[in-house]
């Protein structure tokens, strides 16, 4: 990891990520503004003839997305192109690497509501042509529909204790039938005195009664303690039991 | 001349009616245009386009090649880079980088072969760098391999290591090895 040392960047399994070997491997991401680092992660620069492009090392311990992936999460749903509505942006660290992975197509709605962390995102989505900043409550999806479209995923990273719900309702407003919703819970946002496992189980059940079917559920150990990830499909298409 | 501007009193106009406005034999610009174009020839005798001749097959061959020639839009299309013998002992290395440093462990090997969509990258070193999170100028190298074999602690190691594999394949192989070393007096006789 060493500056200046040699690495062998490959595709990962998931659209849009790519691993660096070296002595250490790393995940990294594409970088859309080559030469700037957002929040002081590592870059490594490939040239290739004479276009030069860069890549930026996503950080586990940062962010629960990248934790996922390395945990082995068996979809992500953001493939280059796609949109995604991000709660919980927070400072844009994770939003940039989002941005990288659905590249100059794609398009991250990116919503927080507090103003300290809003305005580095808003730093970030200046570089960033594809992030659209949204500074408000996302409990109130109707006061951000002027600069909505339909998204194909809805990632949440809000931990509050009513975050089903703020999910629900964003699927609502903006989430096709048969989008995707990825969605990083932690437990003791939800109820500090009860086990996480059981915490888990009841925010399942609650994305249920909103018709928000999860597929996959993981745990982020070794990067974040009583966290855990939840994909699924939101209102998927009917299956055809007569034919 | 003069009969001619009575009956065209056009005051401020500059239109010259005498002036020849036949185009410009010299002005080549249409010919250079049509010099890319395939309907000059006898176009229309030909039985198939001359861009098209390959047969449908060799089409299909040709497409599937440029398709795999990078790993797709998924990826932003990252090419299929050549292999050098450089690059391809770099990522020998990396394949068996578990044996490099008895003091750092790793999950199971998860390369399989060798790959065939990559890149070769450098770590970019910021300023807020801390002079360890560096490499000097001199341990600067353009390969893995190259990194390694100026690594004065790696070659220590491995030497060491070499050794004791050796002395051991003597011990298990003893009477292979006597053989040998019989063999090896013969010969020199």
């Amino acid at each position: 990891m060493k500056g200046g040392s040699n690495v062998v960047i490959e595709p990962h399994r998931h659209p849009g990520v790519f691993i660096a070997r070296g002595k250490e491997d790393a995940l990294v991401t594409l970088n859309m503004v080559p030469g700037e680092a957002v929040y002081g992660e590592k870059r490594i620069s490939v040239e290739e003839g004479e276009n030069k492009i860069e890549y930026r090392v996503w950080n586990p311990f940062r962010s629960k997305l990248a934790a996922a992936i390395l945990g082995g999460v068996d979809q992500i749903h953001m493939p280059p192109g796609s949109k995604v509505l991000y709660l919980g942006a927070a400072s844009g660290t994770t939003v940039s690497h989002v941005s990288d992975i659905v590249g100059p197509e794609g398009l991250v709605y990116a919503v927080e509501f507090s103003h300290r962390s809003g305005r580095d995102m808003l730093n970030v989505a200046k570089k960033r042509t594809n992030i659209i900043p949204i500074i408000e409550d996302a409990r109130h999806p109707h006061k951000y529909r002027m600069l909505m479209g339909m998204v194909d995923t809805v990632f949440a990273d809000v931990a509050q204790p009513d975050q089903a719900r703020i999910v629900a309702i964003n699927a609502q407003h903006y989430l096709k039938n048969g989008g995707h919703f990825v969605i990083s819970i932690k437990a003791n946002c939800i109820d500090s005195t009860a086990q996480p496992e059981a915490v888990f189980a009841g925010e399942v059940k609650k994305l249920q009664a909103e018709r928000l079917k999860p597929q996959e559920q993981l745990t982020l150990e070794p990067y974040e303690r009583d966290h855990a990830v939840v994909v699924g499909v939101y209102r998927p298409p009917a299956k055809n039991k007569g034919e | 001349m003069s009969k001619d501007s009575d009956l065209f009193s056009l005051n401020n106009t500059y239109l010259d009616m005498h002036k020849s406005y036949q185009r410009n034999k010299n002005d080549n610009s249409v010919q250079e245009i049509m010099k890319k174009s395939i309907l000059n020839t006898d176009y229309g005798m030909l039985e198939r386009d001359p861009e098209c001749e390959a047969s449908l097959k060799q089409q299909k061959i040709q497409k599937l090649k440029e398709k795999k020639s990078t790993k797709g839009p998924d990826w932003f299309n990252m090419k299929n880079t050549k292999m050098t013998k450089e690059v391809q002992n770099d990522l020998r290395v990396l394949h068996m980088r578990q044996v490099l440093d008895p003091k750092h462990f790793y999950k199971k090997n998860d390369i399989k072969g060798l790959p065939k969509y990559f890149q070769v990258g450098k770590y970019v070193d910021s300023p807020t760098d801390f002079y360890s999170a560096r490499l000097t100028k001199k341990e600067r190298k353009s390969t893995i391999v190259e990194e390694l074999m100026a690594d004065a602690d790696f070659m220590k190691y491995n030497k060491k290591k070499h050794k004791e594999r050796k002395i051991k394949h003597i011990k298990t192989h003893a009477k292979a090895h006597q053989k040998a070393k019989r063999l090896k007096k013969k010969n020199k006789k």
